[in-house]
């Protein structure tokens, strides 16, 4: 069947606009919009770049303190051990000093003694508490003052200071009685000689 | 508000999330800087603190080499006796092998008070700081031939030279030319050298 154009269009009733038209410069809305997204793209890409960049150098600095850290903890870990080995050093200096040999002293004074003089009674004492201190007590047989002046010379020549002397003459004896203090204490004990330790 | 108006709002609030997105990446990048910064100072104050570090272990190192050598030449001789049986035996092994006449021998382990923590109070000494803690304390009396028993001394004092004679009385001995000798000699008993932990 046919229907004419005409009885359609009758079927169409006339009506007003939806809305009516947005003023003019509504039109910078989608302008705003697109450059909103392309300003946003833009400045998203650039402070994601810098986002990345900060990252990886945060990362790479705090590796990098870490491994600083480490050296420093190894420099210090040197530091105590020779703190420690210097302490010993020390504890082993005032040992050794206090350790001194005293065989090559009382040589000496045995061989000092002249003609007509004897040694009764030779003691040689340490200090406890101050070792290289060394308390000599000796008993002569001798006549005269001059045995003794020459053992006490003696004991000079090997550094030794005469301390607090104490002196009794009675018939043909003399008891004597002092402190020796070595005296070139600068002159660290002579390191023994490594082929002969024990 | 008609329909296009509302979508112009919706144009624009779409406009204003992709700013709001913008300054949250903005934000974040900043912060991140702003820690990259922190770190990078912390490396350069470490490394600051390093150079100061290892200038002064550089001086500590020069000022202690003298002592130190000291010590590694002494070393093997604390090393030789770091027992009380070792010192006994050493000290016997001396006396037999001169022959000399032994009277009466005794040996004491002994603490060494000059190294002990509270040995001063104005100096002192953690017990982890203490290098020769103990010494064996030697009581001999020899009565032999004057010649033998001066140069066993010496031989002792030089084979030992760690070890100290604390006390030592020369008196005639009964016959002839004997001497007869009271000896205490201290043979120390260190702690072993302090060596650097693998790890370090």
């Amino acid at each position: 069947m046919k229907i004419e154009h005409r009885i359609i269009d009758d079927l169409k009733t006339e009506r007003p606009d939806v809305t009516p038209c947005l003023p003019t410069y509504f039109q910078l809305v989608p302008i705003l919009f697109y450059v909103v997204v392309i300003g946003g793209i833009l400045l998203s890409a650039v402070f994601f770049l810098l986002l990345r960049n900060a990252t990886f150098a945060e990362v790479s600095w705090n590796n990098e303190n870490a491994q600083l850290k480490q050296s420093l903890t190894a420099m210090q870990g040197e530091r105590e051990l020779i703190e420690q080995q210097t302490q010993r050093a020390n504890s082993v200096v005032s040992w050794v000093e206090g350790a001194r040999n005293i065989q090559p002293l009382v040589v000496a004074i045995i061989r000092n003694i002249e003609e007509g003089s004897s040694i009764a009674e030779l003691g040689l004492t340490r200090d406890q508490d101050t070792p290289t201190h060394l308390k000599l007590k000796i008993k002569l047989n001798t006549l005269g003052l001059r045995q003794l002046d020459a053992i006490l010379e003696k004991i000079a020549s090997f550094n030794f200071k005469t301390y607090n002397p104490n002196q009794t003459q009675s018939k043909g004896e003399i008891d004597y009685e002092a402190t020796l203090i070595y005296q070139n204490t600068s002159e660290p004990q002579a390191t023994p000689n490594i082929d002969k330790h024990p | 508000m008609s329909n296009k108006h509302i979508a112009c709002l919706v144009i624009l609030f779409f406009a204003v999330l992709i700013i709001q997105g913008v300054i949250m990446i903005r934000t974040r990048a900043t912060e991140m800087r702003g820690n990259a910064e922190i770190a990078r100072r912390s490396v350069m104050e470490a490394k600051a603190n390093i150079n100061n570090q290892r200038a002064a272990l550089d001086n500590l190192k020069l000022k202690s080499a003298a002592l130190l050598g000291y010590l590694d030449a002494w070393e093997p001789y604390l090393a030789a006796v770091s027992t009380p049986e070792s010192g006994e035996l050493y000290i016997n092994t001396l006396i037999k092998k001169n022959n000399l006449l032994l009277l009466s021998q005794r040996f004491d382990v002994m603490p060494n008070k000059l190294e002990l923590p509270t040995a001063s109070a104005s100096t002192p000494k953690s017990t982890k700081a203490v290098t020769i803690p103990q010494m064996v304390r030697a009581n001999l009396i020899i009565e032999d031939d004057f010649i033998k028993t001066i140069n066993w001394l010496g031989q002792i004092e030089t084979d030992l030279p760690t070890a100290r004679v604390s006390n030592l009385d020369l008196i005639r001995g009964q016959s002839g030319n004997d001497l007869k000798m009271n000896l205490i000699f201290d043979v120390p008993l260190a702690k072993p050298a302090i060596t650097p932990s693998p790890d370090k």
